[in-house]
């Protein structure tokens, strides 16, 4: 267990015990390799099993709306931070309900990519340094982390937050991909053929707008019968509508996390979409999202604000 | 049909503060004479959900058309402004992912004596017939 992982058990602990908080938001290992969950920690015992790590794929602030009325710590990284502050913006949390344990984020590995690239069943998995130890059947693999990051991860501009309490250095993280640029380059035909081809693998399980902290919406439009906007099935017509839709919902609201990627389990990967949706507000209606708490909500036009 | 006597199918929404006095009001409904193009009024641009655009281009329609008042004009205060802000997000991303530049066209009306609705309708259908059927998004087919 490493100090950072010892710090924040003993914080929630003391934050449980002290009656601060009902509950503690976090995670603790997984009984897979390679995945963390999430824990909802109630008592300082329970604390004791929250870890630090990059196998925690999901985001915490998922979690906050359903806990109403209860006060929480949250473990909060860079993308939780910021979604944090869209709830915040949009009145879904209150700021005393919560108490942000701010993390420096060091990225999320991205599974899927190691379980390909592996011949062999992956039996365990830690990180060491800078590195990721695989042991499989037969022997043991070490991987560069910074190369295995997830997509979301590596174009993060803004991986440490401000919080409560901070655990850990602040970082600096230079992003090194846009997630919106690789797309921008092809003329409008590649990209409407890319977009058909990616969304034609959808299933329809709806598990990006499950992981989505910013997807609280009591009745999904995609859940309406009357009038029925999105037909149910794999059929195009229906697939398009839904992806395009529920991207247009996050238009400058994406806390850019990526839950949305890892946790569909077709892998389709559809992020950029929703960052050149903020990228579109940011030209239209002014700065980023989830980063000051006090920003202008968004809606009055820059030329409006004048 | 031939290509060379291909016709775009125009959809247009319109609201009803924009065109207000009887002749206006004939124009508008002249435009969806021939049959093939649709007028769909609505009582305020604000109306104007991103679901009906996106449903529009799957059922196949070449051109479309969206005529509001100007913001400051609009009889219910801020719809014509919602709609702004939404349609010209909704647009800009359309175009982001496929939809070519000139199918859509967004159009807030002066109060004051301003262009009229035919000719705002042949100048989109025009832009329409440069660019050819429509493609990207288009599901005709029913389920």
């Amino acid at each position: 267990m490493n100090e950072a992982t010892q710090r924040l058990c003993a914080l929630a602990s003391e934050l449980l015990s002290s009656g601060r908080v009902d509950v503690v938001l976090g995670f603790e290992r997984g009984s897979l390799p390679l995945r963390s969950r999430p824990l909802h920690a109630r008592t300082p015992t329970e604390a004791g099993r929250l870890v630090l790590d990059g196998f925690s794929e999901s985001n915490l602030a998922r979690f906050l709306c359903n806990l109403a009325g209860q006060r929480v710590g949250i473990v909060a990284r860079g993308c939780e931070a910021r979604s944090l502050t869209v709830l915040l913006q949009e009145h879904q949390i209150e700021r005393e309900q919560v108490i942000i344990i701010a993390v420096p984020c060091v990225g999320i590995i991205d599974r899927r990519r190691i379980e390909a690239e592996t011949p062999a069943t992956v039996l365990a998995a830690a990180e060491v340094e800078d590195e990721i130890l695989l042991r499989t059947h037969t022997d043991e693999i070490r991987l560069p982390r910074q190369e295995y990051l997830c997509r979301a991860c590596q174009a993060c501009d803004a991986p440490a937050p401000q919080g409560d309490f901070t655990l850990g250095e602040p970082l600096a993280h230079t992003p090194n991909c846009n997630l919106a640029d690789g797309a921008g380059a092809q003329s409008p035909a590649e990209r409407w053929a890319a977009f058909a081809t990616e969304t034609a693998r959808c299933i329809r399980c709806y598990a990006c707008r499950e992981a989505c902290p910013l997807c609280y919406c009591p009745e999904c439009f995609v859940d309406h019968s009357q009038p029925h906007w999105a037909p149910g099935g794999v059929e195009p017509k229906g697939v398009q509508f839904w992806h395009i839709i529920r991207a247009y919902h996050q238009a400058g609201r994406c806390a850019r996390c990526g839950a949305c990627e890892r946790a569909c389990p077709m892998g389709i990967s559809l992020v950029h979409l929703t960052d050149k949706l903020n990228h579109i507000v940011e030209d239209l209606f002014g700065p980023g999202t989830g980063l000051e708490l006090d920003a202008q909500a968004r809606g009055v036009a820059k030329e409006e604000q004048g | 049909m031939s290509a060379v006597d291909w016709e775009p199918r125009l959809l247009a929404f319109v609201c009803n503060w924009a065109y207000y006095t009887p002749s206006e009001r004939a124009q508008v409904d002249q435009v969806a004479e021939n049959g093939r193009d649709q007028v769909v009024r609505v009582p305020c641009s604000g109306r104007v959900s991103p679901f009906l655009l996106l449903n529009a281009l799957q059922q196949g329609f070449d051109a479309i058309l969206l005529v509001g008042c100007e913001a400051e004009s609009c009889h219910y205060r801020d719809g014509s402004r919602l709609a702004q802000r939404r349609l010209r997000t909704l647009c800009q991303f359309l175009e982001y992912l496929g939809v070519e530049q000139g199918r859509i066209h967004l159009y807030w009306r002066s109060p004051l004596p301003d262009r009229p609705f035919n000719t705002l309708a042949a100048e989109a259908k025009a832009a329409a017939r440069d660019l050819g059927p429509a493609t990207v998004l288009v599901q005709t087919g029913e389920r």
